[in-house]
């Protein structure tokens, strides 16, 4: 079992995640109410994936969002570690955050595509902590 | 709109500088007073804020505390995200524990999570 400490600040905070992209740092939203991974592709470009400039992006895929459907470009990463657990083959959505004009002080939304069928994931809002217990 | 100007001096030792720098930032019209010795050093994360407004910046050789950044030194400063990915590539391999950072006020607001990928 891992145990992860986060802070909920404020009313409209988030939790809050490292994650790693070739040993790059960044920091990702866990959003049980998101079934893909998303991540800016200024970080991705940032961190050295070999991926194409956003606008060269071909493969995408529909996405309902808060404020409707969008066609999101998808990409494959090679060396993507959160919370302990290291995946070599795992696609995310990408897109310029700044582009659509999001800023935040994170750089992506950790999905659920990322727990499923490999892990069971307790979160503790009182004492604010998660537990993750990786599935054998 | 600010403009930037750099001032180089003869004499580094010269004992008339600090009073000059101290000076200049005594001035309600100057912005920012900005030496050599504060670039490419460790700082805290509150001077980087204060030297770089509005600013993404990409810090190396970072002290962390969690997810919390407490300071580092300034390889690279533009308003402009994209620009910080498209420069900034090179640099993360050069440098250790390099991280990004925004360095003005995020907008306030409330989220909605909802995001699910189309059959």
């Amino acid at each position: 079992m891992r145990k992860f400490d986060f802070q909920l600040a404020d009313e409209d905070a988030l939790i809050l995640v490292e994650a790693y992209i070739n040993d790059y740092p960044l920091i990702l939203a866990l959003d049980t109410a998101a079934s893909q991974t998303v991540i800016d592709w200024n970080v991705l470009f940032l961190a050295g994936c070999p991926i194409p400039l956003e606008k060269d992006l071909k493969n995408t895929v529909p996405v309902e969002t808060a404020s409707g459907i969008m066609d999101v470009p998808i990409y494959e990463m090679n060396d993507f570690s959160v919370l302990g657990i290291h995946k070599t083959s795992f696609p995310v959505l990408t897109y310029d955050f700044l582009a659509k004009g999001l800023i935040s002080s994170y750089d992506g939304v950790l999905g659920i595509d990322f727990f499923r069928k490999q892990c069971v994931l307790t979160i503790d809002f009182v004492a604010e902590k998660l537990w993750l217990v990786p599935k054998k | 709109m600010t403009a930037t100007f750099s001032v180089e001096f003869k004499d580094a030792e010269h004992d008339q500088i600090k009073i000059w720098l101290d000076y200049l930032k005594s001035l309600d019209f100057i912005k920012v007073v900005k030496t050599q010795d504060e670039t490419k050093t460790y700082l805290s994360i509150e001077r980087i804020k204060e030297l770089y407004p509005n600013q993404w910046v990409l810090l190396a050789d970072t002290q962390t505390e969690g997810i919390h950044i407490l300071g580092g030194s300034v390889i690279l400063n533009t308003p402009d995200k994209h620009q910080l990915a498209l420069k900034g590539r090179d640099l993360v391999k050069q440098y250790t524990q390099v991280r990004h950072l925004y360095t003005g006020e995020l907008p306030h607001r409330k989220h909605i999570g909802l995001l699910v990928r189309q059959k």
